[in-house]
């Protein structure tokens, strides 16, 4: 696994080196689409929409719709002037409660890990943080975006979780009533949710579908196998060492018998 | 004293030398096995943990190995090879596209199909103390009295004692990837490299950081090599792939760069297009030119197990030895 990107966490006077390791990974099951015939990949071709020519990537440039079959083009160095000052490290704004933050609010998740010389101030940090039951907000350029990060403590490590600014996020779209609930309504439903109450635990849940699927492929690339022809015996490590160990040592043994001679 | 079996940050020592074959009674000579080289941490009574040169956890890419610490009588921890069989011999490409796929359902498929094994080839750690101290031969006699049931999953590496020459000979005639010759009384220093190890190989090899490529038309490309000198890139020339190979996958959705990351760079690379120099690879050739540069150098693949500023010129790593 790769290191998705290095940053240093800046924290008062120190600046704590760290690595970022992707959290979540995709295990689903992807497709490619084949033609029918004769089981080739579909490629895509770029075509324009006016010539119909086909276009390459040194034929593209960016455009802004900004009013129906109107663009305005948008270079790259146009965009490169624009990008904020590159900052290479991730700035403490301030501390705060995880569970005052709105789940809406987070989207990718890091594992970060202290890198060499960072160990001592990294565990510092998520010690204290983990005792004072606080989370830290920060700030960080990724690529070309200024990004807010929220530094989550945890018993192995930290969480660096992106989050989305207050403009990202969309409003309730429509308002709904809210009619008052009786109190004795109230009571049901909180022994209701009382009676069900159970730790969250992720071992208890998978993708059941997934692994229906799963099982699907694995039987018809078995049956594909066995269809084909028996694959030759792999042979092992320890025999192949073996037997040139094996041919080495007569050499040798060879060689004594003809001193002797 | 903090404990190497629970703190688990060793990093193996490294072959420092490519020569030709010798004989000599000073050396033992075992087989280069091109895998991926891997420390194993074994508990017999507990369980399996792998870390590969970056100390990344490796055991969820290999999870038919999770048994092997029954392979041993004591705790342990081992330096060997992660390898893969293909047709009787060790496949890199098989063990590589194992180490850069993380989806599990895959990784299941492609154990099922090519399971991996590791083969052990020093000691570095018995019961409860380092014994990197003691001289080679004397670890191969631990070795060799720790990892006692081999199986399809688990081996010893075989050694021979002196004739080089002739084993070299044989790995050549079996198509193997070569010997690497050990001096029978080194020891074993963590996070070095060593002119005590000495790989003897048919085709030479080196890596380098992938800086960028450029399109060569009929699905080909060219991909532009650098090596660090000091904190600098320097330029190292071309190498050709197929675009249909993984490793091109990996270089094309790798973010891109305005301008090379080198200071100076020769004619030819005018329509390099130039990615983060965040990759490194593993490059085949016959032999160097006088002037340092490789003579049929051949694409060999993306490695995970080495960080770019790793890869360093000839010079640097001369200076890097120790002695």
């Amino acid at each position: 696994m790769a290191v998705a990107f290095r940053s240093l966490i800046s924290f008062g006077l120190v600046a704590i080196p760290v690595a970022m390791y992707t959290a979540t990974q995709d295990n689903d099951i992807h497709f490619n689409q084949l033609h029918k015939e004769d089981n080739s990949r579909i490629r895509y071709k770029k075509t324009c929409g006016h010539c119909g020519k086909e276009i390459t990537s040194d034929d593209i440039v960016k455009g802004y719709e900004y009013d129906k079959e109107h663009y305005v083009i948008v270079n790259d160095d146009e965009i490169e002037k624009i990008k904020t000052e590159k900052e290479k490290s991730i700035q403490i704004l301030h501390f705060a409660q995880l569970n005052q933050i709105s789940p809406v609010y987070f989207d990718r998740t890091y594992q970060a890990v202290p890198e060499a010389g960072g160990e001592k101030a990294f565990e510092l940090l998520r010690a204290a943080l983990m005792s004072e039951q606080k989370i830290a907000i920060g700030k960080t350029v990724l690529g070309t975006k200024d990004t807010l990060m929220a530094i989550i403590p945890r018993e192995d490590g930290m969480l660096l979780s992106t989050m989305f600014y207050k403009d990202d996020i969309k409003e309730l779209p429509k308002s709904y009533n809210k009619p008052d609930v009786a109190q004795a309504e109230m009571n049901m439903a909180k022994t209701l949710i009382n009676s069900m109450n159970t730790p969250f635990d992720p071992n208890e849940y998978s993708d059941e579908y997934q692994i229906k699927l799963r099982k699907l492929i694995e039987d018809k690339i078995a049956g594909k196998e066995i269809a084909a022809a028996a694959p030759e015996k792999a042979g092992n490590i320890i025999n192949l060492m073996d037997a040139l160990k094996a041919s080495i040592e007569q050499t040798q043994d060879a060689d004594k018998e003809r001193k002797h001679a | 004293m903090i404990d190497l079996f629970d703190k688990k940050t060793i990093k193996p020592m490294l072959i420092g030398e490519m020569g030709e074959a010798f004989d000599s009674p000073d050396y033992i000579f075992e087989l280069k096995l091109d895998g991926e080289r891997c420390l194993a941490y074994l508990d017999p009574e507990k369980s399996t943990e792998l870390r590969n040169k970056r100390n990344l956890k490796m055991l969820g890419k290999v999870p038919e190995l999770s048994g092997i610490h029954k392979n041993v009588n004591s705790r342990c921890i081992l330096d060997g090879e992660l390898i893969v069989l293909n047709n009787g011999k060790p496949d890199f490409f098989e063990i590589q596209k194992r180490s850069l796929t993380s989806n599990n359902f895959r990784i299941r498929l492609q154990s099922n199909k090519f399971p991996a094994t590791f083969t052990a080839f020093d000691i570095l750690y018995y019961k409860d103390h380092a014994v990197n101290d003691l001289p080679l031969t004397e670890r191969k006699k631990l070795l060799e009295d720790t990892a006692v049931f081999e199986d399809e999953r688990f081996a010893v590496s075989r050694f021979i004692e002196g004739k080089g020459v002739d084993f070299y000979k044989l790995s050549e005639e079996n198509d193997l990837e070569g010997i690497v010759a050990k001096r029978k009384d080194s020891k074993y220093y963590f996070d070095k490299r060593t002119k005590d190890w000495i790989k003897i190989k048919n085709l030479k090899d080196d890596d380098f950081v992938v800086c960028g490529y450029i399109d060569k038309g009929e699905n080909v490309i060219s991909v532009v090599l650098g090596q660090y000198s000091d904190d600098e890139l320097i330029y190292k020339g071309h190498v050709t792939l197929g675009i249909s190979s993984m490793d091109f996958h990996i270089m094309a959705t790798t973010p891109k760069l305005e301008a090379p990351a080198f200071k100076s760079i020769p004619p030819g690379n005018e329509y390099a297009v130039w990615i983060r120099p965040v990759h490194v690879c593993t490059v085949r050739y016959m032999m160097l030119t006088s002037g340092g540069t490789m003579r049929q150098p051949v694409f060999k693949g993306i490695r995970d197990d080495k960080e770019p500023h790793e890869c360093v010129t000839g010079e640097q790593k001369a200076a890097q030895l120790s002695h």
